[in-house]
C-alpha cells in the first residue's frame, strides 16, 4: 500500500512545481515586458518608479501610462485565450478544438469590421456616442449576437449536443464570412487598412480605463473555468459516462460555451485576433502535464500570460520606432515550438 | 431493488421496447440475453435514465429514478458501458478517480483514495497505474473502467447501502480468460450485496454465473428465471431460431452444446 502510494506521489507534486515554476517565469517576464521597450528602464529604476505613484518624469509616465496597460491587457487577453482554448478542446473532447470553432473571433470580427466599414454611414450614431470605444463594443457585441445565435441553433429543447453545435458553427461562420466579404468590399483603402490590421491583432494604444472591462470579465471567467475542471476531467470519458458520475452534461456545456464566449469576446474586441494561442497554449501544457483539468487549466492561463507578453515584447522592439502585429509573432513562435514539442512526443512514444 | 414496471420505448416510428418488468434484487445478478436487436442495450439503458421512457416508470428503492438528483442517483448506480473512446491520455489512476466526483462531498479523500487503490488492486492493475489509458489494449481499458465504476459503488458496499451496477455487454473485446474475469468480478460484486444487471451475448457466460435471466424477443420479455429454467432447448429454438442445449459437466461451468442441423434451415 506504501509503495503504492509513493509510486504516484511525486506525479501530483511535479505538476505543483510546474506550475510554481511557471509562475516565477510569468513574473519574470512581467518585469523584463516593463523594463524593455524603445525608452530603456533600468530594473533598479523601475523598482523604484513602481514604488511611487505621484512622479511625472518620462520613465514614470511610460511606465504606468503606457506599458503597464499594456502588459496587463497582453497577460489578460493570453490567459483568457488559453482558459478559453482549454474549455473548448475539452467541451468537443478533441485536442484540436479552438474558440473559433463556437464563432467567438468571426463574430468579433464581422462587429469590428462593420464599425470599422460602416462607421461614416450607417453606424454613425454609434461610433459617434461611443467614440474610440466603438470598434472594441462593436467587436464584443458582434461576438455576442453571433454566439448567441450558435447556441440559440444548437439547443434544441433540453438538448445541447456538440455535433449540432459544431454544425451550427460551420454554417453560421460561413454566412459571417461573407459578410465580412462584402463589407470588405465596400470600404475604402484607408477602412481597408485599418481593418486588416485589426484582423492581425494589436495591444497598441490602449489605456487603463479602456482595458479595464475587459480585464474583470476575463479574470472572472478564468475563474468560473478553472472552477469547472474536475466535471470536464470526466467529461471527457464520454457524455454518457460524466452522465452515470453525476455531471450535468448538459449545464456544463452550457457553462463552458458562455464563458468562453464572454472571456475570448472581451479579449479579443480589444486586441483583435490574435490566433494560434487558444489553440497551442493548452495543447503544448497537456504535452507537458497531462489532460488533467486541476492543473491544465492554471496552466494554460499561466502558459497563455507568459506566451502573449513575451510576444508583445518582440512586436514592439524587433523593427523600433515602429510595431509588428502581434498575431504575427504568436504564429511565429508558437508554431515552431509546438512542432519541437510534437516530434518529442512522438519520439518518446516510439512511433 | 430496482423495478421497470410495464416499460415501453418507442423511436420515430419504432417500438424497441414492448411493455417490459424486471425486478433486481440487491445481491442478485440478472442476465439480460436476446438476439441482436431484440432490445437488451434499449432495456439496460432505460434503467440507467439514458433514454426517456414512452410509457412505465423505473423505481429505485420505491422511488422513480426522477425524483434523485444526479449525484444521488451516481453514489447508487454505476453504468459499465461497452465503447470507451478517449483521445487524453489520462492515466490509469486517474481515470479511476474520476469516481471519487460522486463522493467528495460526504466522504474524506483519504477514504476516497483507499476505495480507488483497493478497486485497482482488485483488477490487479496496481503496475498499470501511471500508464496513460490511451495506451492500453482493449482488454486493459474495460477492465480500467471496471476498476472506476467499482470505486464508484465501493462506499455505498462499505455502508451496506443499496447499490446498482447495470453493464451492457461487458465482455465484448475481451478473450476467453478475462471474459470470465470479468462475469466473476461481476459474481464478486453481486455477492458483496450490489444488484448487478449484465446485458451478455454468450449463453454459456450466462448460465455459468446469473442468478437470474430475462430473455427478450422483438423487444418483449419472453421468459424470466433461472438459468435452467430459461434456458431450456424449447426456449432457445423459438428465441434463436437453433437446436442447442445447455451442458453441465462436473467441475466445468457449463457451456452450450449446438446440434449439428441446426443451422440447415437457416
Amino acid at each position: 500500500m506504501l509503495a503504492l502510494s509513493q509510486s504516484f506521489m511525486p506525479a501530483q507534486s511535479v505538476k505543483r512545481l510546474f506550475l510554481i515554476g511557471l509562475l516565477c517565469l510569468c513574473m519574470v517576464v512581467c518585469l523584463t515586458a516593463l523594463a524593455t521597450g524603445g525608452v530603456n528602464i533600468a530594473f533598479s529604476q523601475l523598482i523604484h518608479i513602481l514604488n511611487n505613484v505621484g512622479s511625472d518624469s518620462l520613465q514614470h509616465a511610460v511606465i504606468w501610462e503606457i506599458r503597464l496597460p499594456r502588459l496587463l491587457l497582453a497577460m489578460a487577453v493570453g490567459a483568457g485565450l488559453g482558459a478559453s482554448g482549454a474549455a473548448m478542446q475539452a467541451i468537443f473532447r478533441n485536442p484540436l478544438a479552438d474558440p473559433g470553432l463556437i464563432g467567438i473571433t468571426s463574430g468579433a470580427a464581422l462587429g469590428a469590421i462593420a464599425t470599422i466599414v460602416l462607421g461614416n454611414t450607417l453606424l454613425s450614431s454609434f461610433s459617434d456616442t461611443y467614440g474610440i470605444y466603438a470598434v472594441p463594443i462593436g467587436a464584443f457585441l458582434g461576438c455576442l449576437i453571433i454566439c448567441a445565435m450558435i447556441y440559440r441553433l444548437s439547443s434544441q429543447g433540453n438538448q445541447f449536443t456538440i455535433i449540432s453545435l459544431l454544425l451550427a458553427g460551420i454554417a453560421v461562420n460561413a454566412i459571417v464570412g461573407a459578410l465580412i466579404g462584402i463589407l470588405t468590399l465596400i470600404s475604402t483603402d484607408a477602412e481597408l487598412r485599418d481593418l486588416t490590421f485589426w484582423s492581425m491583432g494589436s495591444l497598441a494604444g490602449n489605456s487603463f480605463e479602456m482595458i479595464l472591462p475587459s480585464l474583470i470579465i476575463i479574470c472572472i471567467c478564468c475563474v468560473l473555468l478553472t472552477k469547472m475542471a474536475k466535471p470536464l476531467n470526466i467529461y471527457l470519458l464520454g457524455e454518457q459516462q460524466a452522465k452515470h458520475l453525476g455531471v450535468n452534461v448538459v449545464a456544463l456545456k452550457k457553462k463552458a460555451f458562455i464563458y468562453t464566449a464572454l472571456c475570448t469576446g472581451s479579449a479579443v474586441a480589444l486586441t483583435g485576433m490574435i490566433g494560434f494561442v487558444g489553440f497551442i497554449v493548452p495543447h503544448i501544457m497537456r504535452l507537458i502535464m497531462g489532460p488533467d483539468h486541476r492543473y491544465l487549466m492554471p496552466a494554460s492561463i499561466l502558459g497563455g500570460a507568459i506566451l502573449l507578453s513575451l510576444a508583445d515584447i518582440l512586436a514592439r522592439t524587433l523593427i523600433l520606432p515602429s510595431e509588428l502585429p502581434i498575431g504575427l509573432i504568436t504564429s511565429a513562435i508558437g508554431g515552431p515550438f509546438f512542432l519541437v514539442m510534437l516530434l518529442k512526443t512522438y519520439k518518446s512514444r516510439g512511433f | 431493488m430496482i423495478e421497470a414496471k410495464n416499460i415501453t420505448v418507442k423511436v420515430a416510428q419504432n417500438t424497441l421496447l414492448h411493455d417490459a418488468n424486471l425486478t433486481l434484487d440487491c445481491g442478485q445478478l440478472t442476465v439480460i440475453l436476446g438476439p441482436n436487436g431484440a432490445g437488451k442495450s434499449t432495456l439496460l439503458k432505460s434503467l440507467c435514465g439514458d433514454i426517456p421512457l414512452t410509457a412505465g416508470q423505473v423505481e429505485y428503492q420505491q422511488l422513480n429514478y426522477h425524483e434523485y438528483d444526479a449525484k444521488q442517483f451516481a453514489r447508487m448506480r454505476a453504468v459499465l458501458t461497452q465503447n470507451y473512446d478517449c483521445d487524453f491520455p489520462f492515466t490509469v489512476q486517474e481515470i479511476v478517480e474520476m469516481s471519487h466526483f460522486v463522493h467528495a462531498d460526504s466522504t474524506p479523500f483519504t477514504t476516497l483514495q483507499a476505495y480507488s487503490k483497493q478497486a485497482i488492486n482488485t483488477l490487479n492493475m496496481s503496475h498499470l497505474i501511471n500508464k496513460p489509458f490511451t495506451q492500453l489494449s482493449g482488454g486493459e481499458k474495460q477492465r480500467v473502467q471496471f476498476a472506476r465504476v467499482l470505486c464508484q459503488l465501493l462506499p455505498a458496499l462499505e455502508n451496506q447501502e443499496p447499490c446498482y451496477l447495470l453493464i451492457d455487454e461487458p465482455t465484448a473485446s475481451l478473450d476467453l480468460y478475462h471474459q470470465y474475469q470479468v462475469m466473476q468480478l461481476a459474481r464478486d460484486i453481486a455477492n458483496k450485496g450490489a444488484g448487478v444487471l449484465a446485458v451478455v451475448h454468450d449463453l454459456a457466460l450466462a448460465a455459468s454465473f446469473a442468478d437470474n435471466i430475462t430473455m427478450l424477443e422483438n423487444g418483449r420479455v419472453v421468459a424470466y428465471g433461472k438459468p435452467d429454467e430459461v434456458l431450456t432447448e424449447a426456449q432457445l429454438a423459438q428465441t434463436y431460431q437453433i437446436k442447442a442445449h445447455i451442458l453441465q459437466n462436473v467441475g466445468s461451468l457449463p457451456s452450450l452444446q449446438v446440434a449439428k442441423q441446426a443451422l440447415s434451415n437457416a
